[in-house]
């Protein structure tokens, strides 16, 4: 089958691409915008769906009504939508295999990419937690934003981030209560930083607001607390926690437990890199972005000629760079496609890059904070699950280590770990940072795991579906081996 | 002699698939149990629903609503364990609630390893979990 011509082909529809796709689309582009998910907009984005119902009291901060009026605007431009579409393989020449609806496969050839693929959510792994029961705040924020559910009536929260606030803030509002949200960085650590960062305001007080709507609503914060082991037969039932010192260790005593059916834990996040290393583009690893990223130039072009990346996987910083950027990526994307002159391009394009600047700031000093200490990743205790599709654990993931595998693809090939269904999109950004501790190396000299396609998991009916469409319409048989 | 060790060891095999079934209707009871008690209404109120719909999970009719993904519905109809992990069969359920873990994967409309929580209910859907 010929792959289906675009001139931008933006893939993910989160903050930065429906912004790309919007300003792309006026300057009569041929836009297709590309997403995993059910509806268009990401994470942050999300809302009860239209046919499922309306939400009486929700109200939306300045930044998540822009968002969804860009959302709007795309139902109205003539920009191709397509949804549930998952890409599983690039090729050279901009050549996407594209999987839609779990049901038919063909490839798109656009003249240039925009990844805006966004992140996920990182875990610091303790004993326990692959029971049933024990969930991320991702997820407990998906389920209330998307479907209208609580995770439980009554939740413990856990780990490190501003947004394990964001969430319990938002479970209280929709009528659930939080048992305490145990935070694992310092309240000292968090104040130093607010002198730092002084001139970004507007999300300072965004994050003072969430935490002292909890304080007023009776919830218990706990600042330097770890999880150390959730307990239960067959589903949580009980977490046990503990006070830690400024290294990471446990101080003997500050042990308690939590009786609680449900914890939700995160730990920051990590971006969604994956497709940008498959096509090739060059990747860089800065503690400040929030590690592994997709290297860009000022105008957000990567290492590959005519490919772009915006939004979380260049740093890490939150919705305002990602909006930033996407505007920043148009634009460029316009210029090098000749839509738009260079007097006009030059003022934007200065103004947007001063802008990023300052969210990138913002954002190095937050996953400086953030950041899992090397000692929290030397404690996991052996028995503890690593890779929870193939149930590799910390012991055997350290003894590939004694026995000489001391790279993540060394490590993956000895124990299968990172080799399961999510490959290794959970347990990876662990590995690296356990590799990192125990090989004592920086980050950045921790090769990363290789990507190959299929990027997530196909169905073979899938497979045969496309291939089929493409004997009817060229002829052609499909030859195997090679 | 053999006829006694072939015994004992008859006897064995036959305490080893006893104990099993017991293990197994233990944990089956657990389940059922705990799902009932997991049957509070986690649906927020204060969002108005329009439309319900009929699914069939491991054969049981269950309410949800239009618009819900099969995640959210099967987890405010009690069901935590949602299949089993690979190598050393322990229950899990999701983790991430966005399409990366692959930690909601059911069966739908008799198709294996759908993500739960990337696809939304239909009428008379037809969905197969791996609780015990």
């Amino acid at each position: 089958m010929k792959p289906k011509r675009y001139d931008v082909a933006i893939v993910g529809s989160g903050f930065s691409g429906i912004v790309a796709a919007n300003t792309l689309a006026d300057h009569n582009l041929n836009v297709v915008l590309l997403d995993e998910n059910i509806h268009i907009g990401g994470q942050i984005l999300r809302t009860i769906p239209e046919q499922l119902g309306t939400h009486t009291v929700s109200e939306s901060d300045k930044v998540r009504k822009t968002g969804f009026r860009f959302i709007e605007n795309i139902k109205q431009k003539k920009i191709t939508v397509m949804n549930q579409t998952v890409v599983l393989a690039i090729y050279p020449e901009r050549e996407l295999l594209v999987e839609e609806n779990e049901k038919s496969v063909f490839t798109i050839r656009p003249e240039v990419i925009l990844f805006a693929t966004g992140a996920r959510e990182r875990f610091l792994p303790f004993k326990g937690w692959t029971l049933p029961g024990v969930i991320s705040t991702g997820a407990v924020q998906v389920l209330m934003k998307s479907s209208g559910i609580l995770f439980s009536k009554k939740i413990l929260i856990g780990g490190s981030g501003l947004f394990l606030f964001a969430v319990a803030h938002d479970f209280v509002k929709n009528g659930g209560s939080v048992v305490a949200v145990l935070e694992q960085t310092s309240m000292i650590a968090k104040l130093a930083l607010l002198t730092q960062v002084s001139h970004q305001f507007s999300k300072l007080t965004e994050g003072a607001r969430y935490i002292s709507k909890l304080v007023f609503s009776g919830v218990p914060i706990r600042h330097r607390t770890k999880i150390i082991e959730a307990r239960g037969d067959q589903y949580v039932q009980e977490v046990l926690t503990a006070k830690v010192d400024q290294k990471g260790a446990v101080r003997k005593g500050s042990e308690r437990i939590y009786q609680t059916s449900a914890l939700a834990i995160g730990y920051g996040f990590t971006p969604n890199i994956e497709l940008p290393q498959l096509a090739g583009c060059e990747l860089e690893y800065e503690e400040g972005k929030g590690g592994w990223v997709v290297k860009v130039t000022d105008a957000l072009e990567t290492s590959v000629q005519n490919v772009y990346a915006a939004g979380e996987i260049t740093g890490i910083a939150g919705a305002l760079k990602s909006l930033n950027e996407g505007v920043l990526a148009a634009l460029s994307i316009l210029k090098k496609l000749e839509k738009i002159e260079e007097r006009e391009f030059l003022p934007q394009f200065q103004r947007i890059t001063t802008q990023r600047r300052h969210h990138l700031s913002f954002g190095n000093y937050f996953n400086a904070l953030y950041r899992i200490p090397d000692e929290a990743i030397s404690l996991i205790p052996d028995e503890t699950v690593i890779c929870r599709c193939e149930d590799v654990t910390m012991g055997n993931i350290k003894n590939a280590l004694s026995d000489g595998f001391q790279t993540p693809g060394a490590i993956k090939r000895a124990t299968r770990i990172g080799m399961g269904r999510c490959q290794g999109r959970i347990c990876g950004s662990v590995l690296y940072d356990i590799v990192a501790a125990y090989t004592k190396k920086p980050g950045s000299r921790i090769p990363l795991l290789s990507v190959r396609p299929p990027v997530k998991p196909v169905s073979l009916g899938s497979l045969v579906a496309g291939h089929e469409e493409c004997e009817a319409n060229t002829g052609a048989t499909l030859h195997g081996g090679g | 002699m053999a006829i006694v060790l072939g015994g004992i060891l008859q006897e064995c095999v036959h305490l080893v698939a006893e104990e099993r079934t017991i293990v197994w209707t233990e944990s089956r009871l657990q389940i059922l149990y705990y799902r009932e008690a997991m049957m509070e209404d986690l649906r927020i109120p204060t969002i108005v629903r329009k439309e319900t719909v009929t699914i069939f999970v491991n054969g049981k009719e269950t309410r949800a609503y239009k618009g819900e993904t099969v995640l959210a519905a099967l987890h405010a109809a009690g069901y935590r364990i949602l299949n089993r992990s690979r190598d050393i069969g322990e229950g899990r359920g999701p983790l991430c609630g966005m399409g990366v873990c692959y930690g909601c994967l059911v069966s739908i409309k008799g198709i294996q390893n759908q993500r739960s929580c990337m696809i939304e209910v239909e009428e008379e859907m037809e969905i197969t979990t791996d609780e015990t």
